[in-house]
């Protein structure tokens, strides 16, 4: 085992910075599309769809950081951590599929999908990571995550021009507001961990595939067929 | 010559060493080699975006 690493956050932040742009080509695509309004609850499904398996994420980090916890001090911190931002979590995806009703996509049909193969791989490794290796690797992808809010600014220009519902934008309109916090705890809580080089370069590893898995998401969203199945009352938006 | 992580990103485009501030040329000296080269294929792949809007991702 290597000896401490007392800079992850600070590590975290640098590397965030230079991916940054990164991840907003990745997007850029997608909220650029002339059929973005067509597009738009497909998003929120997959959205959902993140959301929860996020939740499943750090059920399974909680988990292992309690089994390591009693011989190690980092997982100690890591379960009291999980465990606060679980309870501040496991209802968002239940906003999503209100929203989703709002565009007239019920609960039913948002349920009936499945995680799309992008959304495998945007959370599956770390399931991986939290396993094998450290809890600490969840971070990597909540810092992705939560690090970038949407700003309400930018989300009301995608309102207007899509011509959708305030209602449809609920959630990311909440995470405009309550990102800035979530991710502020989180790097606090990075900087604060006596993580070795290991932990430290596993949190770098999993948010670097983050941002590289988010694009796959978004190229996904753009090549779906399916948002020709959108329901007729977004449709009449157009 | 080894390189150091932070000539390694210069030298693929990421980054000018000129401007990062001392606390990220530090923190980013402290890359593993892993991550260096996930970021660079990251680089490769994604490119920069046409336009400064910061446009929302996928929160949760």
């Amino acid at each position: 085992m290597s000896g401490p690493d007392a800079r992850c956050g600070q590590r975290l932040r640098a590397v965030l910075r230079l991916a940054g742009p990164a991840l907003a080509a990745a997007s850029e695509r997608f909220w650029d599309h002339p059929r973005l309004a067509e597009m738009f609850p497909s998003f929120l499904i997959r959205a959902y769809w993140v959301a929860r398996a996020s939740v499943g994420l750090m059920e399974a980090a909680l988990r292992r950081a309690r089994t390591l916890a009693p011989a190690d001090a980092v997982s100690t911190r890591l379960a009291q951590y999980y465990e606060r931002h679980l309870a501040e979590e496991r209802d968002h995806p239940g906003w999503l599929l209100a929203d989703l009703e709002t565009l007239g996509v019920d609960r039913s049909r948002t349920l009936s999908t499945v995680p799309t193969p992008a959304i495998a791989v945007l959370v599956g490794p770390h399931h991986v990571w939290v396993e094998s290796g450290h809890p600490v690797a969840a971070l990597g992808h909540l810092a992705v995550l939560e690090g970038h809010p949407p700003s309400a600014r930018e989300l009301e220009r995608v309102r207007e021009r899509t011509g959708l519902s305030h209602e449809a934008f609920r959630f990311l309109r909440a995470h405009a507001e309550i990102d800035p916090h979530h991710a502020a705890d989180l790097f606090g809580l990075l900087d604060e961990l006596p993580l070795d080089r290991v932990q430290s370069s596993l949190v770098g590893l999993s948010a670097l595939h983050t941002v590289g898995a988010v694009a796959g998401v978004f190229e996904e969203l753009i090549g779906d067929d399916s948002i020709a199945l959108v329901p007729a009352a977004v449709a009449e938006v157009q | 010559m080894v390189k150091s992580p932070v000539e390694r990103l210069e030298a693929a485009g990421l980054c000018k060493s000129d401007d990062l501030s001392d606390k990220d040329r530090q923190a980013l000296n402290s890359l593993s080699d892993q991550e260096v080269q996930q970021f660079i294929s990251l680089h490769e792949k994604l490119g920069k975006p046409d336009s400064d809007a910061a446009r929302p991702n996928l929160p949760i």
